[in-house]
């Protein structure tokens, strides 16, 4: 009896130690791919690096040895850790001494794989390569999450993601026509530097020009163009701006965009008497405070440009010369305005604009000097990285609920989880000159940041805003697309030439990409950035997409550029270094079925790794070789569908 | 306030549907189960069990088509006759609608808050006028109709139940609905594509499919214990996978040659001949809404050499909507033998709002107009052959609204009837949205002045 039960577990061993040599060569050696007869060169470049990549030494069994003995300590499952949680920063100050005083239980902090791929997630858009899974799991270092973290932002991989983001966000889209080139080069410039973020708001509120040429700030009062009503005696009338309702327009998006407050409502008519059920501090408006604040615009115009011999109507000049807010204009988007002060005057704390000054450079200092820019923009932040704001909705900060120690009336509540720590955030990021980079490390150094989304014991809604644990939500369609490009190993090639992307996140304007992309990633929830920003959670026809798209099919295919096909490739390979490594290991050589039970597992481990980012459990590793058994290629193809269309992959945990 | 009712599923629904896609995404943030109440007495026709709405985008000239006008802009090879009793159609434009409007109804006085396309065109798929500040959780009038006839679907119904056609990037989501009442858009002419798979590509999928299924369950980490986002997930897939398992589906979406061909390749016709197979289909699909784009003819209107003119648009519509009510027509309802599909489904054609009446413009055109539009409709118990409400000579305005109020009928008022024919109380309200204020089926506010909330009676009459 105890003769068998070691054999069993010496058979266990052997065949770890086999699966983890597999696993070790073939990633060192890199893909081999089949070369066939006719190369293009782009092939025979590829074969070439293939053969140069056989030609290193073969291993030695010494070296097998070694590598064998520190793979296997990664084969045993992750142990749940459980330790208490360290308080790293302010951040974690305020969130767990919140839950120790209100007695809430709170999840462990991740484990390094969790927390591995959560950061590549959130901070450049990606889930990590199986490589860099292994190396970040064999660094022991103690500090390997924050370098973890000081590597990500310091990538042009972060830029790129982060420059889609505030795409996203200021809405780059066809509506600043050709200038969205420009607009992008200037978000990856600024983002690069690490410019001050008031600085870049500032450029935003004031620049001038010609805005889709030189003046990417212009283009962020350019894209809210309205146009003008028909006029039936002048044929292109309809081609002209209606002024008014364009700064309208705008002083509603960058209210939303930088102060976190939905202005719409008094845009139509005074807060009293409408919004009481709505958000407080905006019933204390009126709709004149409202044109007030469109005031800093009122001198500034936009002029349609002409194009050879066209009137471009996405391009404009952006000058500073009417006399200011047409208060009594006609509107062909609101109830019609009915007068009163067109004094600009900022609406958060009725400072005026010096009147030597131009109203909108005035915009600019009292705007990014106000602790509620700061505050908005950081719970922006957190929310795209914890899931979920302090203050939610981001754009509907209702002021006069902040603290606890405002005098709120029955049947509300205060407002944010945490207004200190918002607070905190916001003056932490004052402080370091509005550095972007520095409050995205703040908020991911933090064991808040690095909570587990797994909860033992019974969770209840309310935890939620305590953050006791990590907020499990689904991939936004770019990281979608580029966690696909990165499982598969099969890039987009998009476009030609220097605008050639790879990866969503590289594309100009993926609202507008016509082709199966672009279908993949409206369904995804891709926003159209010329139109109002609407959630589009998940639905079926997604889960259609992920089963029966070529966006999926195309990178599952064994006879296609991806992972799948240069797995197979590497079959025979893999089949003698594992036959080497089981003899190395255990001094004879495996049975057919154990070898091709080792080299399946080392094939079903890769892809798991690859995929979700983890390594299969025994029972998935059951269901994966049972499938592989028969058609390795069909199997491999049907394993890597099935990764892929797993809940998990989905989401962001 | 007659009653209150709670639009929470039966215990029925949450099985056949999986609790997860019940308990999905937006129930932390409270915006489910909604809380409903009706706000009036409404008698609710029932009298459809599918409508089919063929949204002619861009705004129909209403003096060269229904309510036709011999103006100054008037066409000399319109071949203008009077199809029916005092009713004269441009037969050049419309040869085969000309002998069939005893089937199809008429309202030409509908007046609009809108003025321009982007705000038009949402009024007529949202049913109200766009309030930016509201914007985001204002559902289209499909996700309404899907989440109110959810009750009745049956265990065999795979097909979602709105499903809409061309709308691509300008579709709305779901607004403060759950996601899974949001529409299944389609755009026509490029192939079922992701949207099905037959043949060895299914007998793949299945294989797969299997696979995945064998895999979670194997998993023993409990990624319930991360919250029921991803849980929800997989309900949804075990929906779209029996959508894309069912044989009814790619036969839905295909379209045959010599129906292509009867409807006009096109994407009004193309869109028209999916909207009949949903409906003969039968399989879940209750509301479909096809956009017919490109009737913005302010230059060139009667340019043949335009690539879009009014010749093409309307010539391609007449065939379109001919062929959809002539197969419904002739195909008895599997329900009741003693009604056809026609009867069961009411087709309407809204625009949003008319063209410039009298001379064309200096180029030819016609610019945009909001005192008088038409509006076509016909089956579902609408009683054909009539016309709706009386404008002047030249096509302005409204001399007689046609129904029983003083005010004309607006689009939320096709939108009631729609409702009305398909048996929800059109004035009922949700009163606890995202933005805590009350979303009225039909909205009384309006934009430029309030509207009537009421269904057009006299259609049904």
């Amino acid at each position: 009896m105890a003769n068998r039960e070691s054999t069993a577990k010496s058979g266990k061993v052997k065949w770890a130690l086999a699966l983890a040599v597999v696993l070790l060569l073939t990633t060192a050696l890199g893909a081999a791919p089949e070369t066939k007869g006719d190369l293009s060169p782009e092939a025979a470049a590829r074969a070439d690096q293939a053969h140069r990549s056989f030609e290193r030494p073969t291993p030695q069994a010494s070296d097998i040895a070694e590598s064998v003995t520190s793979q296997v300590g990664s084969l045993r499952p992750v142990a749940e850790e459980s330790a208490a949680v360290v308080r790293r920063n302010f951040i974690d100050e305020a969130i767990f001494s919140k839950i120790e005083r209100h007695g809430v239980p709170h999840a462990g902090l991740a484990p390094d794989g969790e927390f591995q791929r959560r950061a590549y997630l959130d901070l450049i858009g990606r889930i990590p390569t199986l490589e860099e899974i292994l190396a970040f799991e064999a660094n022991e270092s103690s500090d390997k999450r924050d370098r973890l973290i000081e590597d990500l932002i310091a990538s042009e991989e972060f830029v790129e993601r982060w420059a889609y983001y505030f795409e996203d966000l200021f809405r780059a889209g066809q509506r600043m026509g050709h200038g969205k080139n420009l607009f992008r080069f200037w978000v990856h410039e600024w983002l690069t530097l690490d410019r001050s973020y008031a600085d870049v708001v500032t450029d935003l509120l004031t620049q001038g020009g010609k805005s889709s040429h030189t003046s990417p700030g212009a283009l962020y009062f350019a894209r809210d163009f309205v146009k003008a009503k028909d006029d039936p005696d002048e044929p292109d009338a309809h081609d002209l701006v209606n002024r008014a309702d364009a700064i309208d327009e705008f002083t509603i998006t960058y209210g939303k965009q930088l102060l976190g407050l939905n202005l719409g409502c008094v845009s139509c008519h005074d807060g009293a008497n409408h919004l009481e059920q709505v958000n407080l501090y905006l019933t204390g408006l009126t709709r004149e405070d409202f044109f007030r604040q469109a005031a800093f615009f009122g001198k500034t115009r936009m002029i349609m440009n002409w194009e050879n011999g066209f009137q471009a109507n996405t391009e404009y000049t952006v000058d500073d010369v009417e006399p200011g807010y047409p208060t009594l204009s006609e509107s062909i988007l609101r109830v019609p305005r009915t007068g009163g002060s067109n004094e600009p005057k900022f609406v958060l704390n009725d400072e005026p604009a010096r009147p030597e000054e131009l109203p909108r450079d005035e915009l600019a200092r009292l705007l990014t000097g106000h602790i509620q820019f700061s505050r908005a923009t950081v719970n922006r932040i957190w929310a795209e990285l914890m899931g979920v704001g302090i203050v939610e909705p981001l754009d509907g900060f209702d002021l006069v609920r902040y603290y606890p120690s405002d005098d709120i009336p029955e049947g509300w509540t205060v407002q944010p989880s945490h207004p200190y720590l918002l607070d905190e955030l916001a003056k932490d990021f004052q402080r370091s000159n509005f550095s972007f980079k520095h409050l995205v490390r703040t908020i991911a150094q933090s064991s808040t940041y690095q909570l587990s989304s797994r909860f033992e014991g019974e969770w209840k809604p309310e935890y939620g805003r305590y953050f006791a644990r990590r907020y499990v939500k689904m991939l936004s369609p770019v990281q979608l697309h580029d966690s696909l490009v990165t499982a598969t190993a099969v890039p987009g090639g998009y476009g030609s030439g220097e605008s050639k992307a790879d990866m969503a996140r590289q594309l100009l304007d993926p609202s507008y990409v016509s082709s199966e992309v672009g279908e993949f990633m409206r369904a995804f929830g891709q926003q159209s950035r010329d139109e109002f920003p609407a959630r589009t959670p998940a639905s079926s026809l997604q889960a259609m997409l992920m089963m029966n798209s070529q966006m999926v099919l195309d990178r599952v295919q064994s006879d296609g550029p991806g992972r799948v096909a240069e797995m197979l490739s590497a079959l025979e390979r893999d089949r003698i270094v594992a036959a080497a490594g089981w003899r190395a290991a255990t001094g004879v050589s495996p049975q057919p079925s154990e070898l091709e039970a080792a080299v399946h597992s080392g094939l079903t481990e890769k892809l798991y790794l690859a995929t979700l980012s983890r390594r299969p459990l025994e029972g998935e590793r059951e269901v994966a070789l049972a499938a592989l058994r028969s058609d390795p290629a069909r199997g491999l193809e049907n394993l890597q569908w099935a990764l892929l269309n797993k809940p998990e992959f989905l989401f962001n945990y | 306030m007659r009653t209150v009712r709670d639009l929470a599923p039966t215990r029925r629904d949450t099985l056949r549907l999986g609790a997860g896609s019940l308990l999905g995404g937006i129930i932390g943030e409270g915006l489910w189960p909604q809380r409903a109440r009706a706000a009036g007495r409404t008698n609710p026709r029932g009298t459809a069990r599918f409508a089919i709405v063929v949204e002619a985008a861009g705004a129909i000239s209403h003096v060269d088509t229904f309510d036709f006008k011999e103006d100054a802009g008037t066409q000399a090879d319109f071949d203008v006759r009077e199809v029916r009793k005092g009713f004269y159609l441009p037969y050049r434009l419309f040869p085969e609608l000309s002998g069939m409007m005893a089937q199809v109804s008429v309202v030409r006085t509908f007046k609009s808050h809108e003025v321009v396309h982007f705000r038009g065109e949402y009024y007529t798929r949202a049913g109200r006028p766009l309030n930016a500040a509201q914007a985001a959780e204002i559902p289209p009038v499909g996700t309404v109709v899907a989440a109110e006839l959810e009750p009745q679907r049956r265990e065999s119904d795979t097909f979602p139940t709105f499903v809409s056609c061309n709308l691509g990037r300008n579709a709305l989501p779901s607004g403060f609905f759950h996601p899974r009442f949001s529409g299944l858009d389609i755009v026509v002419g490029k192939g079922p594509g992701s949207v099905a798979a037959t043949g060895e590509a299914l007998a793949m999928l299945e294989e797969r499919y299997r696979l995945l299924g064998d895999l979670e369950q194997a998993v023993q980490r409990d990624f319930g214990g991360r919250g029921p986002a991803m849980s929800a997930f997989r309900s949804f897939q075990e929906e779209a996978y029996h959508v894309l398992g069912d044989s009814r589906w790619p036969q839905a979406l295909a379209a045959d040659d010599a129906d292509t061909k009867r409807y006009g390749d096109n994407t009004v016709g193309r869109g028209c001949l999916l909207a009949r197979n949903l409906v003969l289909a039968d399989a879940g699909t209750r509301y479909v809404h096809v956009k017919h784009p490109g009737w913005d003819h302010h230059k060139r209107i009667y340019d043949h050499s335009a690539g879009s003119n009014h010749y093409k648009h309307c010539n391609d519509l007449d065939r379109a909507l001919a062929n959809l009510l002539r197969d419904l027509e002739s195909t008895p309802s599997p329900r009741d033998p003693s009604k056809t599909l026609l009867d069961e489904t009411i087709v309407v054609v809204p625009t949003e709002f008319g063209r410039v009446p009298g001379a064309l413009n200096l180029v030819q055109g016609r610019h945009h107009y909001n005192q008088v539009y038409i509006g076509l409709f016909a089956g579902g118990g609408v009683r054909g052959g009539q016309l709706i409400g009386r404008t002047d000579a030249a096509g302005e305005y409204a001399l007689e609204t046609g129904w029983k109020y003083s005010m004309q009928p607006k689009t939320e008022n096709i939108v009631a009837s729609v409702y009305s024919a398909l048996g929800i109380d059109w004035l009922k309200e949700v009163t606890n949205t995202p933005s805590k204020r009350v979303y009225r089926y039909i909205d009384q506010l309006g934009a430029t002045e309030p509207c009537v909330p009421d269904e057009i009676e006299e259609l049904f009459a």
